[in-house]
Parts: structure tokens; C-alpha cells; sequence
């Protein structure tokens, strides 16, 4: 590999995801539906890193802010005085996420307007109500979603695959999956091609969990780890036979 | 009628002709930033063989004279663009607004590949051009010509004496355009492949990052902006692009027609060599004059009083 | 019909040419037409004929005539010499067909691949006036009656070693110009272990015109075609380079580096190119090969 480049490594090697520690691949929305003033921490792995202030106007402002997760750090404000202030308009989105790393990420949201300070958003608890959890699954396999709610467990398969040889593949095509009442998943069951996101909408506090529980080892057509490539060109023959897939490189990483 | 005369057959003249020629040399290195990549040559090149026809309107015709790749080095850098999974935008219900989902992109860095295969083998070209001869007066009391253009093609350094100067100025020359045959294309199209399947490990990873971004192929005829064959992009880089041929041409016209007399006569030109300590006999000569029959080269000047 | 119809190279002179290059000649190398004593280098006035000579002579300390011994005057008991000069003038060359220069009867019609050449010969010696000879004679009869063991008592000679010739100072040359007519050919030769081949003149004959007694005329005859053939046509050879302007001098130095020798060569006598050089047509021409060796 050329020096100048690093692979990121956790898109690869991230196959569980829990929206109580944010990582990569998983982003969690919080929709703030009330204009007021919020404080806004961010821990990874237990630690403080980042406080800033969200306030969220009625008009005038951004209705989706993308916050990456990864490019925080240094030193925390310990006060709200030159901590970041971000804008968002009433009814809008904070996305939080990482982009890179093997991070482990909780978020809280406190609302402080009021008499008493509210709590809006613990991630580490749970995803509120109206809050939205996405999770963008590479790994070609068999996913299985469980989600843990105060009415009840639910459960879904995620089925990932690689789209036919010659099929150009749009990872920015998302599937939506409700979660309803006693947690249940609407619909329970989804297809989707590798790099492509699932985005669950919580409509009750609900911890989700998404994890690889069957890798799809039968990669689809060649061009594997090495040997001759495909011929190029319109009407070009198909691909040769599949050689064998150097798989020890990521499998060792990821134990 | 002249007082001298000195006729040159046509083989006489293609000895001289062919002595200057192989000392032609073309070398030349650029590159280009066209954006999403940058492609450049490294070549050198000589002129060999050619035949060389007088004609009886007073110019030379030379043909089939063979432009030897010795060296054809085609550099070509790719910038391989953000490969990333996840993005795109989800339609929520009123009164949720769209929510668009972050991208998460593989490599971190900038990603590129560059190659520099050697295609001097593989492409043969010819010229031909037809030239007048053109006598010119080298005044050695005068400064020399600034800037000097001849500098870096003038075989031999500037005469400190007067000279008589007969140069072969050409009015046309014709160059074969470049014209890559299909292996150099799929020569082009493996060395990327190799040099982008180098990036990116093995196993399902490359499946599936060759998945989203197409197939390599693909990606490389989408940064390079090609539809269809490479070889055909690669023609219209050399031909046009880099413009290597108007510099080739550029470059025989100059030698030949401006820097490199094929043949120069010392004015005063010495008759009978130094002997025991007396001086050189030399003698002035006027007025030379250059022409061709369809056989011969014909010299004429005159002796000074 | 082209020049270079049998050959790789030709080349030509013509006769205004050639009298032209004859003139540089002459004037680039006089020592090779005056002749003269040693007296002459500081009075080259009292020449018969004012010698006319390029200004690079003189830059280049080359000398204006060819210095001789004085002509000795027999039967003096001190070797005493006499100043002269012979001068070379007024040289013209006419190619075949003779039309330029009318020869004498004795030297006929200039016959085909010949060249005719006239010039004038000027002669001059000192006549030693009457006051010096009889300021000499005293002294002369003084040594003619010494003997070795009765010294020389009386009038002092000047101070000199025995047998160094008392050259007699001159006031003036007599003078007189012959017209000399020459029939001559040209061919190509060897020089030394030069490669290349030489342009030379040959003489055929030669004519003094009107000098009488016969044999007086014979003798001179005699005498001025030994200059020309031993002194003064040797010097004039011109190497084959030159008769074509040295324009494959380049060729011949790049072949070198190139692996090649690149020699000039004479075209062989054939049928079709019968004489090489050849004179006709009032020009001189030379038909050259080019030749290439791998080295």
C-alpha cells in the first residue's frame, strides 16, 4: 500500500453495533423539537471530550447538523464558556457519528431553559422517542437486530449481500425499519447490498443492537485477493473463475 | 559563369545528409495536471534509414526516414476518488424533515497510483519533409544572436572565422501520427489495475470496495474520461494533448534548417595548407549559390579579387 | 548530361577563376616567385619589380622573397659577390582551347587536356660603379701579390674572416623581363604519407621568346624550367579537399566519430570520364569519389 494512504480499517472490521456506544458506521439522530437551549456532552469510552451548546431557533437556522464524533478531542471545556455553539431549526437533526476509529461514543443532551434540567437524549440508556439510529453494514452476511425497550424485545434479520457481477452498487440508498409498539420491527426483515444503511426509527425509548451473525463467506464472482484481472471493454467476456479469497488479513485483525 | 563550381550526386549527399541526421537527437519530459490525473512523457528518439530524392524544381524530398523510440515513457497518475459507504438521504414524514445519513469513506489519505510503462517498442512512426537549401553568411564580428535558440541543438560550437553556411531548410514535414496498437491499451489498463488492486486488500474487502466503485476498469475509464478504448485516448494524449508531434517537427526544422549546416565553407577558404613556417594560402570567396537538379546538388561561387 | 554523371563529387575552375586564385598566390607567397640576396630585406625598393604581397605576410614575419647567395665574381683572391634578383611577374594561365595566351611556334598549339602559362621573368644584378671597383682594386692587387710567409703590410683590409664573400653594395639593379611561355599539364599524386590525393602541375615545355644567341636562350630556357620544376611547381600543389571547397571536411571528421572513414578518392579513368583531372573547355576539372569505410 502506498505510504501516503491508510485503509480504514474499522469499516471493515466493525460487525456490532450498539446505540448505547456509538462507533463507526453508526450514527445516531436526535431531532430537537422545541426551541430552546441545550448542552450538548460527548464521552468516549467514559471520558468527557467534547461540550458545546445546541441552541435550536424557531426559524432561521439549519435543519440537520452532522456532528463527527472522531474529530473531537483535546482538552474539554469543563465550563460553557468557550465551548462550540451549534444552530439548528426547531424540528431539525443532530447526526452523531464517527468516521473513524475504534471509539467508543455516548452522547447526552440536556435541555436548560427550564426550572429543572431535562435529560433529552442519554444514548447509553437508550434512543428516545422521535430519535433515529442508523447503521451502515459492510460486511457481507446474515445481521440480526435486537432491540430492548421498556415495552418489550424485538427482532429482526438484516440479510447483506453484494450485488450481481455487472450491477454497479449505490450504498447511498437507505432502508427504514419502525419500531413500534412492545418494540417490535416493521418490517422484521431486510435485504441490502454491502456499504448500504439501515436507519431505525424509534417510536419508544429503545436500545438497539445490530450484529454479524452469519459472515457470507460465498463471495459472488472473482476478483479476489489477487490473480489476473477481468478484461475490459463493452461486451467484454465474463469474469474467470473465482481464486481463492485471502481472507487471514482481516479475520486475524478483527480477533 | 561562376569560377567555381562543385556538383554533390544524390548519393554523395545522403552520406553528408545521413552523418548529420543520426546526430539528431529528440529528448523531452513533461507532464500535464488534467485534473482528476496527471499524465506525462519521458521520450528520446533518432532518425534512421529515409531516402532522399532531388528534384528538378530545386527541392529534396526526404521520405520514409524512420522516428526510433529509444525511449517512450508514458507516466500516468491516478487520483483514485473518495471511495465511501453509506450517505444518501431518507424521505421522512411530515413533520420530520429528510434526514441524510453521514458518508464513511475507506481510505483515509489521498489515495492515487501512478504508472510509467516503456511503449517505445510497440510504436513505429516515419517522416518525411521536403527542404530547400539555403545558403547563409556567418559573420564572425558580429555578436553572437541572443537568445540563442541553436544552443541546444548546434552539433559544433560557432565558428570564430567567417563561413559560407548551406543549410537544408525544410518547408513541409510530415509526421505518422501516434497510433498505439490494442496492446498498449490493455497494457495500460492491467499496469492500473495491478497498481490500484495494490491499495486495497484482499478477500470480500476488495469485493466489495470493487463493487462500489464499478469494477477498476471502470473507475479508471471514469477518472481518465475515456468511452471506450484506451488506446484511442492514449493517441489523441500524444497527438493532441501534449502536442509532441508539433514539437518533433518543430524540432527537425530547426536542426536542420537553422542550427546544422550540412556542408560550410570557410570564407577565406585556404587552398593550400601552412608549410615551413609560411602562412596558409586562403582565398575569398563570393557569391555561392545553391541549387538541385533532379540529380545533383550544384554549388557555384566566385573567387574575390 | 549532369556533372556528377561518373563520380560522386565533381568540380571545376574556370580561367578568370583560376588567374584569380594565381594572383592570392602570388601574393600570399612571394618567396615562391622573388628570389633574391640578403641585401635586399632592407631595401626591397631597389627590386626591379615592387613586390605586392598580402598584409598577413608581413603580420606573420614570412618573408618577401627567397633569399640566394650573391653571384660570386671569379678569380678574386677574397670571395666577392654580386647582388641579383629573378621575379616571377604578370602570371596567366589559359585552359584548353587555347584562347587566352597566343604560345610561340616553338611550343605549337596547346593540345587538348593542356594548360598554357605565361609570365614575365625580370632578372637583375647589381653593376658595380666605377668608384667602387677602383676603390677595390688596390686592395684586391694587395691580396693577389701577398704570400703566407710575407705578411700584408700597407693598406688594412677591413676586418674579416678569411673566405666570407665582400658582397659589393648596390645602388641599383640593372634590370630586364623575359617573356616566359610554358606549355603544363596537371594529375593527381601522392605527397609524403598523405592520404589524400594532390592537385600538380607538370611542366611540358617551355619557351623564352627572342633571345639571341640560340644557345643563350637555351640555357636560360634550361635554367628557368629547373626553377619551375624543381623550385617553384612542387610548392604549388593544391590537396583534392580543396579543389571542392573543403565541403566534406564536417563529413569526414563526424564519420570518424560515427565509426566511418570517409576518404576522397580520384575517380578512375573510364570511357566515359577519359581524363581526371581534366583540362578542357577552359576550365580545369576534377572528378572525385566519396568514399565510406566502416572503421
Amino acid at each position: 500500500m502506498k505510504k501516503n494512504l491508510t485503509l480504514n480499517r474499522p469499516v471493515f472490521e466493525q460487525q456490532a453495533f450498539d446505540s448505547s456506544a456509538l462507533t463507526v458506521l453508526a450514527t445516531l439522530f436526535h431531532r430537537f423539537v422545541e426551541p430552546a437551549d441545550y448542552d450538548l456532552t460527548v464521552r468516549r469510552d467514559d471520558r468527557v471530550i467534547h461540550r458545546a451548546s445546541v441552541r435550536v431557533a424557531a426559524e432561521g437556522a439549519p435543519s440537520q447538523l452532522n456532528l463527527d464524533l472522531a474529530k473531537l478531542g483535546g482538552e474539554p471545556a469543563c465550563a460553557r464558556e468557550g465551548a462550540p455553539v451549534y444552530t439548528l431549526a426547531a424540528g431539525g437533526v443532530l447526526g452523531l457519528y464517527a468516521s473513524a476509529g475504534v471509539g467508543r461514543y455516548a452522547v447526552t443532551i440536556v435541555r436548560l431553559d427550564q426550572r429543572e434540567k431535562r435529560i433529552v437524549l442519554d444514548s447509553a440508556r437508550a434512543v428516545p422517542a422521535g430519535d433515529l439510529f442508523a447503521v451502515t453494514l459492510v460486511r457481507p452476511g446474515l445481521y440480526q437486530a435486537l432491540t430492548v425497550g421498556d415495552q418489550g424485545r424485538g427482532k429482526g434479520e438484516l440479510r447483506v449481500a453484494l450485488p450481481k457481477e455487472g450491477d454497479k452498487l449505490r450504498v447511498d440508498q437507505a432502508t427504514l425499519i419502525e419500531l413500534g409498539d412492545q418494540g417490535l420491527l416493521r418490517p422484521d426483515a431486510a435485504k441490502l447490498f454491502s456499504g448500504q444503511s439501515v436507519v431505525f426509527q424509534c417510536k419508544l425509548p429503545t436500545r438497539i443492537q445490530v450484529q454479524l451473525v452469519k459472515p457470507d463467506d460465498a463471495i459472488t464472482g472473482g476478483g479476489g485477493g489477487g490473480g489476473t484481472p477481468p478484461p475490459v471493454g463493452p461486451g467484454r467476456p465474463p469474469r474467470g473463475e473465482p481464486i481463492r479469497v485471502r481472507r487471514e488479513v482481516i479475520t486475524r485483525d478483527h480477533r | 559563369m561562376a569560377h567555381l563550381n562543385v556538383a554533390v550526386s544524390e548519393e554523395a549527399f545522403r552520406r553528408s545528409f545521413e552523418l548529420l541526421q543520426r546526430a539528431l537527437v529528440f529528448e523531452k519530459a513533461d507532464s500535464k495536471d488534467m485534473g482528476a490525473f496527471t499524465a506525462g512523457y519521458d521520450v528520446k528518439a533518432h532518425l534512421e534509414g529515409g531516402n532522399i530524392d532531388f528534384r528538378a524544381d530545386n527541392s529534396v524530398l526526404i521520405d520514409s526516414l524512420d522516428l526510433k523510440w529509444d525511449r517512450l515513457k508514458f507516466s500516468l497518475g491516478l487520483d483514485i476518488p473518495e471511495i465511501c459507504v453509506g450517505g444518501g438521504c431518507i424521505n421522512m414524514p411530515w413533520p420530520i424533515p429528510d434526514i441524510c445519513l453521514p458518508r464513511i469513506c475507506i481510505f483515509t489519505g489521498d489515495p492515487d497510483v501512478s504508472i510509467a510503462p516503456d511503449l517505445s517498442s510497440v510504436v513505429a512512426q516515419e517522416l518525411s519533409l521536403a527542404a530547400r537549401f539555403t545558403v547563409r553568411y556567418y559573420d564572425a564580428s558580429l555578436p553572437p544572436p541572443s537568445p540563442d535558440l541553436c544552443a541546444p541543438l548546434r552539433l559544433d560550437p560557432l565558428p570564430d572565422h567567417n563561413q559560407w553556411q548551406l543549410y537544408l531548410d525544410p518547408e513541409w514535414i510530415d509526421l505518422d501520427l501516434f497510433d498505439f496498437p490494442d496492446i498498449v491499451g490493455d497494457l495500460i489498463e492491467n499496469a492500473l489495475t495491478n497498481a490500484v488492486k495494490a491499495l486495497i486488500p484482499g478477500g470480500w474487502v476488495r469485493d466489495v470496495i470493487l463493487a462500489i466503485i464499478g469494477g477498476i476498469a471502470d473507475l479508471i475509464r471514469f477518472i481518465l474520461d475515456i468511452p471506450d478504448k484506451i488506446e484511442e485516448w492514449l493517441n489523441d494524449l500524444f497527438n493532441i494533448s501534449f502536442g509532441l508531434l508539433d514539437l518533433i517537427g518543430q524540432l527537425v526544422g530547426e536542426f536542420l534548417g537553422r542550427c546544422n549546416p550540412v556542408y560550410r565553407l570557410d570564407d577565406p577558404l585556404e587552398i593550400m595548407p601552412a608549410s615551413n613556417g609560411l602562412i596558409p594560402v586562403r582565398i575569398p570567396v563570393r557569391n555561392l549559390a545553391a541549387g538541385v537538379n533532379d540529380v545533383e546538388l550544384v554549388l557555384q561561387a566566385d573567387v574575390g579579387a | 548530361m549532369a556533372f556528377t554523371d561518373h563520380c560522386s563529387i565533381f568540380a571545376s575552375v574556370n580561367e578568370e577563376g583560376i588567374n584569380r586564385v594565381a594572383r592570392h598566390i602570388m601574393r600570399q607567397r612571394p618567396s615562391l616567385f622573388n628570389y633574391a640576396t640578403a641585401f635586399f630585406r632592407e631595401r626591397p625598393k631597389l627590386l626591379c619589380v615592387p613586390i605586392d604581397y598580402a598584409p598577413e605576410v608581413k603580420k606573420a614575419g614570412n618573408p618577401l622573397f627567397a633569399v640566394q647567395d650573391p653571384i660570386p665574381v671569379p678569380g678574386t683572391p677574397t670571395p666577392v659577390g654580386l647582388n641579383w634578383s629573378l621575379q616571377f611577374t604578370k602570371l596567366a594561365i589559359d585552359f584548353h582551347p587555347g584562347n587566352a595566351i597566343a604560345l610561340p611556334p616553338e611550343l605549337g598549339a596547346l593540345a587538348p587536356q593542356r594548360l598554357a602559362l605565361r609570365a614575365a621573368a625580370c632578372v637583375g644584378l647589381d653593376c658595380p660603379p666605377d668608384g667602387v671597383i677602383n676603390e677595390l682594386i688596390p686592395r684586391l692587387e694587395a691580396l693577389n701579390a701577398a704570400s703566407p710567409d710575407k705578411p700584408f703590410t700597407g693598406i688594412a683590409l677591413p676586418p674579416r674572416q678569411p673566405k666570407e664573400t665582400l658582397v659589393l653594395p648596390t645602388r641599383e639593379l640593372l634590370c630586364f623581363c623575359l617573356e616566359v611561355y610554358a606549355v603544363a599539364h596537371v594529375e593527381w599524386g601522392p605527397i609524403g604519407d598523405d592520404e589524400e590525393p594532390w592537385l600538380k602541375v607538370r611542366l611540358d615545355g617551355l619557351e623564352i621568346v627572342d633571345l639571341r644567341p640560340q644557345p643563350m636562350e637555351d640555357l636560360i630556357e634550361c635554367y628557368v624550367k629547373t626553377v619551375l620544376r624543381l623550385g617553384i611547381l612542387p610548392r604549388l600543389a593544391t590537396p583534392m579537399s580543396a579543389m571542392i571547397l573543403n565541403i566534406t571536411e564536417m563529413l569526414q571528421d563526424k564519420g570518424l566519430d560515427l565509426g566511418k572513414k570517409v576518404t576522397l578518392q580520384p575517380t578512375p579513368i573510364s570511357a566515359d570520364a577519359p581524363h581526371n583531372p581534366a583540362v578542357e573547355q577552359d576550365q580545369l576539372k576534377a572528378f572525385i569519389n566519396l568514399v565510406v569505410e566502416e572503421v
